[in-house]
């Protein structure tokens, strides 16, 4: 059997959560619920479905857009944050999908950043583009992203002139775009390409500028150098014609066929979708019958995206219980899929985009921000290989994890019980989740600790709890210091239940699912996915 | 010599005479496992350096301006050179870039030791791999999975976490300033440090009990690998932040910092500087100051002196010179080394507005502890590889088994564990430096005794000084702590006697040490009543 045939049963929970945590940023209770006992099939469709392109962001104090308007120097940094806004609230409400997290993929492989860009326009040009792109065709993605404005000014491809020619594309787009470094065989050859061909695909790439005026690129024929342009063995040896004037611009694209056309570039967007799905430990067993299937599968569909998702994630590979709960949760994951989660609870509700534009802006700010502080901040990659969890050995994902950024993930769960203050357009407002609406929603009989602490839970750890695990969570947790923990918990929630407007009879039961929440969000089981 | 041989050696008359060459002491000595509570004195006192990252490749051309090849250097480097008028020289042959300039002070203190044409042998050109192989310690070729810090400190804590932090070592063996670990500190098998954030954010975050949820689950697999990492961070950030929340209590700075978030490496030596002060016996920082990958905008076109790189010098001056100040005022300056590192330099031959990535480049080593002066001759920029780059002087191991031979006493058992192989060494400290660790010949004229002891309260110390000196006498408990300041001034070569009170003591054993300009030495007091 081999690992990449199809998984042909219906799902149960755990490899329905599975799939939810890490295809999308929904793994609710009602997805969960929704789709266990049905296909792999019918679930992996309905992650690939098209959606309509969004609207673009607005200052939500005018409700007026800004792409389309000149730079603006005084409020660019301010529009910054709305497209950081804007994009955490397609995430938060990208429901069984895998748009928004392909198009945080994209964002992660293709970095650009607003330190570097300095202009919210450029970014949100790019953002719109990944998200076109982001289940879409590669080879074509990577053309455009190649002459993106925002693109050329991050890696320098602006500056890139015959008179002056500026490796950091030409080399970033090997390096870590496309083909990947292989083993560096000798001085200069790194196997899948060497110094040569940074250069020659540094010259193939002279004369494109961005232009502020109206936020696209275009080719400046003199600026290009019209020589030939000589690869090395790495690539057979291809030589690129140089061309003059406008033609000068179609060295691009035989630039991007000669990369395409090796064999290493499918695996190489193979492997980096493997890490950001599925796992970081890639042995020779799965780099043969994992990433060697789903290339062939990239390749025999000239480059589209959807049919190598739908076979990794219809996989019996991917629904491996040893890769179910598997990996560190990525802040952004962390901070999205927990509020998406709590969503239905939070008191008051999320504001409305429509008739709270300042309030949802805000509150979506609130995530990013949160996520930020725990090391993954969108539009703010720390250079251009991205985030180090994606890349970086032996650690990889459990490099999201440390003294300072645990202190943060925790600082950050606490808070969505203890609660958070979001600026509205009716003024400053608490928001915090409603622990007991959500108690009796996910509990037919909270009264029963040992079930309640069971319910309250089973949705949020990327692993079950042990049965001592959920009896530390009654004894320890929900009804500390007493002889009878059961009957302490059972007699306070009927107390509360018979006079359910008494605030002191609901604090003391709230404050105690408070706890377990608290307590479960804390624990290493709670950071995985 | 190891800094445990050297201090067992101090209480007998076994103590020898190392033999000095050029300042280096090679001698042998038999290890004896005795008297570790004095080794842990010396902890307490221990030495500490602090590594800064200058991340993205500092143009070392642009930083020390060869004005020996002057004409080279404008020819070659018009877009980015610094006009004559504005440089500052730091001698008749180098220049500094007039936003480095405040270092000149340094410089003439004789506290900045410089470097010239530091690499290694093919440069890899990815920052990525470059700064791998920095923090690694590894040959171009060769994979490390540790970092040489790592090592360093894994070698005297083999079992850590394990056992951590205990009587003998209460504190984090290594602190990285920032969110995440970088891979100098990774050990053989653990991330052998903590990271702090800031101190206000970890001293507000970090609180309550680590969630672990009962007894702890045994799990397998990945998850389970997972689960055993947050585990430990959990409890890496438990076991130390009442500590670390302490010390920054009791540390403060007596420097003039800027103002926070002025300056991003100013801001990271402060809180180093501080938690030195407050007692932390941490031996290793890491602080980062990034953006040195000046492809573009290194230096504005209308003014060369201003624009990316300049700023970057600005806050590295500033840092390096206010913390060195402080260091001075808390009485610290003898204990505390400095040193920079940048993945690599950059290319001679400007692109656009900056330049490419290059190979060898200029180290600082700064602190009371160096000898000062250049090492090696600025750099040929005609003279080239042949790919354009400058030629390598030292290999940047040659410097890190100078500062662990010479800074931390690494033996050659010690310095082949970290290093893998053998470096010739720099004489990069003064003599007293290197001299005052060793415990050399002039301490063994000193003698130190208290009469009556045991003690139940007034006690009398006579001690002999071989010369006159600045002499620092204190008292410490059995965890290293300082209970008691006795004498600290200037005293005259002889006899000298201090009656001491040790009534406020709570009974049990002490252990006063005698600083001074020619040594060290050290003596046990037991308080009984």
């Amino acid at each position: 059997m081999a690992l990449m045939d199809a998984y042909t049963g219906v799902l149960d929970e755990s490899r329905v959560k599975h799939l939810l945590r890490r295809a999308t940023f929904a793994p609710t209770t009602d997805n969960i619920k929704a789709w266990t006992g049905r296909s792999a099939t019918n679930f992996v469709a309905m992650l690939l479905s098209d959606k309509p392109i969004p609207a673009p962001p607005v200052d939500p104090e005018t409700g007026l857009t800004w792409h389309d308007k000149n730079y603006n120097r005084d409020k660019d940094a301010v529009y910054n944050e709305h497209l950081k806004s804007w994009w955490t609230g397609f995430m938060l409400n990208d429901g069984v999908s895998l748009r928004e997290k392909m198009t945080l993929f994209w964002h992660n492989l293709l970095v650009s950043s607003y330190p570097a860009v300095q202009d919210a326009r450029y970014l949100y040009r790019q953002n719109a583009l990944l998200r076109r792109y982001a289940i879409g065709n590669v080879r074509t993605l990577l053309k455009e992203i190649t002459v993106d404005p925002a693109m050329l000014r991050y890696l320098n491809g602006n500056t890139n002139t015959k008179a002056s020619v500026n490796e950091n594309y030409g080399r970033e787009l090997q390096e870590l775009f496309t083909i990947g470094k292989g083993a560096e065989v000798a001085a200069g050859n790194y196997t899948n390409y060497t110094e040569q061909d940074v250069r020659a695909a540094a010259r193939v790439l002279t004369g494109w500028v961005d232009d502020p005026e109206t936020v696209t690129s275009r080719f400046v024929p003199d600026n290009h150098v019209t020589e030939d342009k000589q690869f090395s063995a790495s690539y057979q040896n291809t030589l690129i014609r140089g061309k003059s004037g406008a033609d000068g611009a179609k060295e691009v694209d035989e630039l991007l066929d000669m990369i395409f056309k090796q064999d290493e570039t499918a695996r190489f967007f193979c492997r980096k979708l493997y890490v950001w799905f599925v796992g970081t430990e890639i042995d020779a067993t799965i780099e043969k019958e994992v990433i060697g299937e789903l290339a062939n599968t990239f390749r025999g569909s000239n480059w589209e995206m959807k049919p190598v998702l739908e076979m990794l994630f219809k996989s019996q590979h991917f629904f491996d219980t040893a890769n179910i709960g598997a990996m560190v949760k990525s802040p952004i994951d962390l901070v999205v899929s927990t509020v998406n989660y709590f969503s239905k609870y939070l008191t008051p509700a999320i504001p409305n985009q429509i008739s709270d534009a300042p309030g949802y802006y805000n509150f979506m700010k609130w995530l990013w921000q949160n996520a930020d502080v725990q090391e993954m901040g969108i539009l703010n990659h720390p250079n251009v290989a991205g985030w180090k969890a994606y890349y970086q050995t032996p650690l990889y994902d459990r490099l999201w994890m440390n003294t300072a950024t645990l202190a943060s993930r925790n600082d950050f769960t606490d808070k969505l019980l203890n609660g958070f203050t979001i600026t509205t357009s009716q003024g400053m407002k608490r928001f915090a989740v409603d622990s007991i609406t959500f108690a009796k929603d996910v509990c037919t009989s909270p009264s029963n600790g040992d079930d309640l602490v069971d319910k309250l839970s089973v949705d949020l750890t990327g692993v079950t709890l042990t049965s001592e695990q959920k009896l530390y969570l009654m004894d320890e947790v929900l009804a500390p210091g007493f002889f009878n923990a059961r009957g302490a918990w059972d007699m306070n929630w009927s107390f509360y239940s018979l006079d359910p407007d008494n605030a002191a009879k609901r604090q003391a039961v709230q404050s105690r699912i408070d706890n377990v929440l608290k307590f479960v969000l804390q624990m290493p089981e709670t950071h995985l996915v | 010599m190891k800094r445990r041989d050297f201090l067992t050696g101090l209480g007998s008359a076994a103590i020898g005479l190392p033999l000095v060459l050029d300042g280096f002491a090679t001698r042998t000595f038999a290890e004896s496992p005795t008297l570790k509570h004095v080794a842990m004195l010396a902890a307490a006192q221990d030495r500490v350096l602090v590594l800064i990252q200058l991340s993205g490749g500092n143009d070392g051309i642009n930083t020390l301006i060869p004005l020996d090849q002057a004409s080279d250097y404008y020819r070659i480097r018009q877009a980015v050179a610094i006009p004559q008028n504005r440089i500052t020289k730091l001698n008749d042959s180098t220049g500094l870039h007039p936003a480095f300039a405040p270092i000149k002070s340094l410089f003439d203190d004789g506290k900045l030791t410089i470097v010239n044409g530091v690499s290694y042998p093919t440069v890899n050109q990815s920052h990525f791999r470059s700064t791998d192989i920095w923090f690694t310690a590894s040959d171009t070729d060769q994979y490390l999975p540790s970092g040489w810090l790592g090592r360093f400190v894994n070698y005297e804590a083999p079992t850590y976490p394990t056992g951590y932090p205990n009587d003998k070592t209460p504190d984090p063996l290594a602190i990285e300033i920032g969110g995440a670990m970088s891979l100098t500190l990774q050990g053989n098998a653990n991330a052998m440090g903590i990271t702090i954030r800031d101190l206000a954010a970890f001293d507000q975050l970090v609180s309550g009990q680590a969630a672990t949820g009962g007894s702890v689950a045994q799990r397998t697999g990945k998850a389970g690998n997972r689960i055993d990492f947050i585990r430990d961070v959990q409890a890496q950030s438990q076991k130390y932040s009442t500590r670390i929340r302490a010390v920054a209590a009791k540390g403060r700075n007596l420097a003039q910092y800027p103002d926070k978030g002025k300056n991003p490496l100013a801001d990271q030596l402060q809180i180093v500087a501080r938690l030195i002060a407050g007692g932390l016996q941490t031996r290793v920082y890491v602080v980062n100051l990034g953006g040195f990958d000046t492809h573009w905008s290194q230096a504005e076109p209308s003014d060369l002196t201003t624009g990316i790189h300049a700023n970057l010098l600005g806050y590295l001056a500033d840092g390096m010179k206010t913390f060195q100040q402080d260091l001075k005022l808390l009485g610290l300056e003898n204990k505390v080394l400095g040193m920079t590192i940048s993945e690599f330099g950059r290319r001679p031959a400007t692109s656009s507005l900056g330049t490419d990535h290059g190979t060898a480049g200029p180290m600082f080593l700064f602190g009371a502890p160096v000898k000062g002066g250049i090492i090696g001759k600025n750099p040929s920029l005609t003279d080239l590889l042949a790919d354009g780059n400058l030629k390598m002087q030292y290999d940047f191991r040659q410097i890190y088994t100078s500062v662990l031979a010479q800074w931390f006493q690494a033996d050659a058992q010690h310095l082949n564990n970290v290093m893998m192989k053998s470096f010739d060494q720099l004489p990069l400290l003064t003599t007293t430096a290197v001299r005052e660790k060793q415990g050399a010949a002039a301490t063994s004229a000193m003698t130190i005794r208290n009469y009556p002891n045991p003690c139940a309260a007034m006690t009398r110390i006579e001690y002999y000084l071989p010369q006159s000196s600045d002499v620092r006498l204190s008292l410490h408990d059995v965890l290293g702590r300082e209970v008691a300041s006795i004498a600290n001034g200037y005293q005259a070569e002889g006899q000298q006697t201090i009656q001491f009170d040790a009534s406020a003591l709570p009974s049990g054993t002490y252990y006063y040490t005698l600083r001074t300009e020619q040594g060290m030495i050290t003596g046990q007091m037991n308080v009984v009543r």
